[in-house]
């Protein structure tokens, strides 16, 4: 199974109670974004980054939140390939 | 006459660059900014001025760059960021100046070293004004204090300090220039360094390239995020929204985790001190009136 990896240019603040992904960057042109993570996705971020892997994150979810597995996997996934798509993580 | 050096005050900061070499400043006024016949008894920073063949890249163990080549400013590039004992640096490399190769600013707590690679050896006087260069290091230096620069015009309107902010193009300086004719003041309407102090968060111009002006500052009462409209509006925003919207427009080189969270943070104080609001205005002064009807 593939892992998730940090490519560890992002930063974790928290402003006004909301978690913000602060992008680091070395150049004004690969300056992005910052992004607000809503609960679920603050949820999923904490244990992207404690070293769980996706389907342990997905069974996670399943327990914590009142949704079933088919659409806890949607939305894990997508959260994750999103994380993927803005450079944030890769997988290996 | 010139002289063996200068000392400029801006955003409440007073530097002193000073030549430990043959080399003098043109008597000119730093635009505005110099400390001219006075006793400078307290500086934050006192800056050595001397020419050199070359710097040391390898000391560097964090960066952020920028490229201005093919931009319509004179043709630069230039890096900021930490060197390994903790001092930070500017360097610019030039493409297009006639006087210099390049120059890099070192700042540690207290003590800088300014070292300028010129195209003429024999060059005497030089001006100690250097685009980009000292916009680059105020930013260096407001940060410090947790303060940063911001894309934005301020107006001062009876002690009440007021910014707007937006993207070039939206109306920064159609919006000054209302205030203006309804009696206010304009700090500025391109760029200001913002500092928390005390009493509240003032905003300060800073030396422009192509213009003089003098040491202004306002102590903000609102932040306006501004947009065009065909009717005026003006709507509160609080929390995470009103300091990311702002931190739109603010400028950053988060090239270390530690700076980008410190200027997020920076920013959030920022709004968490002072109201900030959406405001949607069309161009005329009805927009005045109904800021002051505020009463913030």
């Amino acid at each position: 199974m593939q892992k998730l990896v940090s490519n560890n240019n992002y930063a974790l603040s928290t402003v006004a109670g909301d978690t913000v992904l602060v992008p680091v960057s070395d150049s004004v042109n690969t300056l992005c974004n910052l992004f607000v993570l809503n609960e679920l996705a603050a949820f999923i971020f904490s244990r992207i980054e404690s070293g769980r892997d996706v389907a342990d994150i997905i069974a996670d979810v399943v327990a914590e939140y009142d949704v079933d597995q088919q659409r806890a996997d949607a939305d894990v996934n997508e959260f994750v390939n999103g994380l993927v798509d803005k450079g944030f993580f890769h997988f290996e | 006459m010139s002289s063996p050096e200068v000392v400029i005050n801006v955003a409440g900061m007073v530097v002193r660059f000073r030549s430990v070499c043959r080399l003098r400043f043109l008597p000119v006024e730093f635009r505005g900014f110099a400390v001219v016949g006075a006793q400078v008894v307290d500086m934050d920073i006192d800056v050595e001025v001397a020419p050199t063949s070359g710097h040391d890249e390898s000391a560097c163990v964090s960066s952020f760059v920028g490229d201005c080549r093919g931009t319509e400013m004179p043709d630069h590039r230039w890096e900021t960021g930490f060197l390994a004992d903790g001092s930070e640096y500017i360097v610019v490399d030039f493409y297009d100046n006639s006087l210099y190769n390049w120059v890099k600013l070192t700042l540690g707590q207290s003590k800088g070293l300014l070292q300028l690679s010129l195209k003429d050896s024999s060059v005497a006087e030089v001006d100690p004004y250097i685009f980009p260069l000292l916009n680059i290091m105020v930013s260096r230096l407001i940060r410090r204090r947790h303060g940063f620069l911001v894309h934005s015009s301020v107006v001062s309107d009876n002690g009440n300090g007021y910014l707007f902010t937006a993207v070039s193009g939206t109306g920064k300086s159609t919006m000054a220039g209302l205030w203006e004719s309804m009696g206010a003041s304009v700090i500025n309407d391109d760029m200001l360094a913002l500092v928390p102090c005390a009493d509240g968060v003032v905003a300060n111009n800073i030396p422009m390239p192509y213009y003089s002006s003098t040491p202004r500052r306002a102590t903000l009462k609102g932040i306006f995020l501004i947009s065009q409209s065909k009717v005026n509006f003006i709507n509160p925003m609080n929390g995470a929204l009103a300091a990311l919207r702002f931190l739109s427009n603010t400028i950053s080189q988060p090239c270390t985790k530690a700076a980008a969270v410190q200027h997020l943070e920076d920013v959030s104080s920022v709004t968490a001190r002072v109201p900030v609001f959406s405001l949607g205005f069309k161009p005329d002064v009805d927009i005045v009136r109904d800021i002051r009807n505020l009463n913030l």
